[in-house]
């Protein structure tokens, strides 16, 4: 998937996050932040696995961190993650640093994202 | 907040959530909270099924993608134990495809449910889950609630089972008939089969010298017991506003109400006459009827099939509805062998006791008394 592809999506859908927390303005602060701290872990887990080899890693934090930033409604982080657990589930290891580079570009745009809306915007 | 009604029955369903994110184990539990259940959270298949051994849990909402033990293996540990109840379970899964589908279903999830999940289908799944636990609970309840209240008086052994296969087969045969195939389909048979051994739920309410006299009951005391119908009707009613859901208990009212009304109209309580008397009524008062004649009492003797047969075709059109009585002849042979199996069983069982118990000795009936 190119970068025009995944740039058709949006990077936070804010209104699906709040109505799958039920108004809960709360659990989604904590949701939120809990999410980019969990994003980097994952991060920095697929790069040393990228680094040893370790195809059987990177599915599962990229299946893990596909179906958090789904749920997040984090869009394009989920798209970016679900391309490189198919990559990795197919043994592409090669074509992962590139995805892990545009993963990196859709996290950093969803943390730009939430500081532009205040986290708080909307209540 | 969002609209959200709370749920008002006192007894709160428990909801065991298996899911290792804890971002989506917490969203989740979030929206079953708000829903009004009670939530526990197990991180893999393993804790999980320690936690389904407490017995506390019959809906689980497990996560595919596990350490230790993934949501599929979990359900085919579970479905491969024996458990007191049922256990739901819901797959909540970003796999798609038939395949998939295939694999959950095959280790025995009952429903699925779609990553990013939407609360309200999960709400909705989840009420699904539910109502088939509540089927399960339904039947056994039922037959113990009808169980309890014929434990009080003298009838033999296997009443109510042969009760209810009498129904059933009544209800089945009228199936075929002309005027009642519209309204008798295989539900309303397993209907009449659940709650006609319900029609003398009533006699909780009736003094024990009324109900356990021996000989006949004098005008004042047949007045009593002719109150268990009204009294069953009324508390089946009563159960029924309650549980406006369990529609079962509109029939099973019916059935205490009218189980000894006549065809003629001479019947008790409200003197209801032919077709204004409910079928189920109808077809519970000849299977009454017939297992009273074939049964042995304190006052007289098990009569045979044939004396009953010809005792109901003499009541045909009176005390029983023609249709139903043509119904009883057509199935007689299937009646004669539900009391020779439910005999045989009776016997085997007393066979046993006998082993264990000396024998008990039943006085002589004083005087021949009535039956209908």
């Amino acid at each position: 998937m190119n970068s025009s592809l995944l740039g058709e999506s949006p990077v936070f859908n804010q209104q699906e996050l709040i109505s799958r927390c039920l108004d809960n303005w709360e659990l989604v602060d904590r949701i939120l932040a809990k999410f980019l701290s969990r994003f980097e872990e994952d991060f920095v887990e697929m790069n040393r696995a990228v680094t040893t080899g370790d195809a059987q890693i990177i599915v599962r934090v990229a299946h893990r961190l596909k179906g958090a930033s789904a749920t997040t409604a984090a869009i394009r982080i989920r798209d970016a993650a679900g391309r490189i657990e198919e990559l990795a589930s197919h043994g592409l290891l090669n074509e992962i640093p590139d995805r892990l580079r545009e993963l990196r570009q859709e996290g950093n745009r969803f943390a730009e994202t939430l500081a532009a809306l205040g986290a708080t915007a909307g209540r | 907040m969002s609209n959200i009604t709370n749920r008002t029955t006192e007894t709160v369903m428990r909801v065991l959530v298996v899911e290792d994110d804890d971002i989506v184990a917490e969203i989740v539990a979030n929206a079953l909270s708000a829903f009004g259940y009670d939530v526990a959270i197990a991180t893999d298949g393993r804790k999980a099924f320690e936690l389904l051994r407490t017995g506390e849990y019959r809906l689980v909402l497990s996560d595919w993608e596990m350490p230790e033990m993934n949501g599929v293996e979990l359900c085919r540990q579970i479905r491969e134990r024996h458990w007191s109840s049922y256990i739901y379970v819901i797959l909540l899964t970003s796999h798609s495809g038939v395949d998939n589908t295939i694999l959950g279903l095959e280790a025995g999830a009952d429903d699925f449910l779609t990553k990013p999940f939407q609360p309200q289908e999960l709400r909705l799944r989840l009420r699904v889950g539910e109502r088939i636990l509540a089927l399960e609970n339904r039947d056994l309840t039922v037959f113990a609630l009808a169980k309890v209240a014929e434990s009080r008086d003298e009838q033999t052994g296997a009443h109510l089972e042969r009760i209810r296969e009498y129904c059933r087969i009544l209800a089945d045969e009228l199936s075929h008939h002309k005027d009642y195939c519209d309204t008798i389909d295989g539900e309303y048979v397993h209907l009449v089969y659940l709650t006609s051994p319900l029609h003398d739920i009533g006699k909780v309410g009736i003094p024990d010298k009324v109900l356990l006299k021996p000989g006949r009951l004098t005008p004042e005391e047949f007045e009593v017991m002719k109150q268990h119908a009204m009294i069953g009707a009324e508390t089946l009613a009563a159960a029924a506003k309650a549980h406006p859901e369990a529609h079962f208990l509109g029939m099973a009212r019916e059935i205490a109400m009218t189980h000894h009304e006549w065809y003629d109209g001479s019947g008790y309580p409200c003197g209801l006459a032919g077709k204004d008397i409910p079928l189920c009524g109808r077809i519970t008062m000849l299977a009454d009827v017939y297992d009273a004649l074939t049964s042995a009492r304190v006052y007289k003797p098990a009569y045979s099939h044939e004396t009953a047969k010809a005792m109901i075709v003499k009541g045909s059109g009176t005390q029983f509805d023609p249709d139903v009585v043509d119904a009883f002849l057509r199935r007689e042979d299937d009646f004669q062998a539900v009391r020779r199996k439910t005999d045989a069983a009776t016997s085997e069982g007393h066979a046993a006791a006998a082993t264990i118990a000396p024998p008990i000795s039943i006085p002589e009936p004083s005087s021949p008394q009535p039956v209908l």
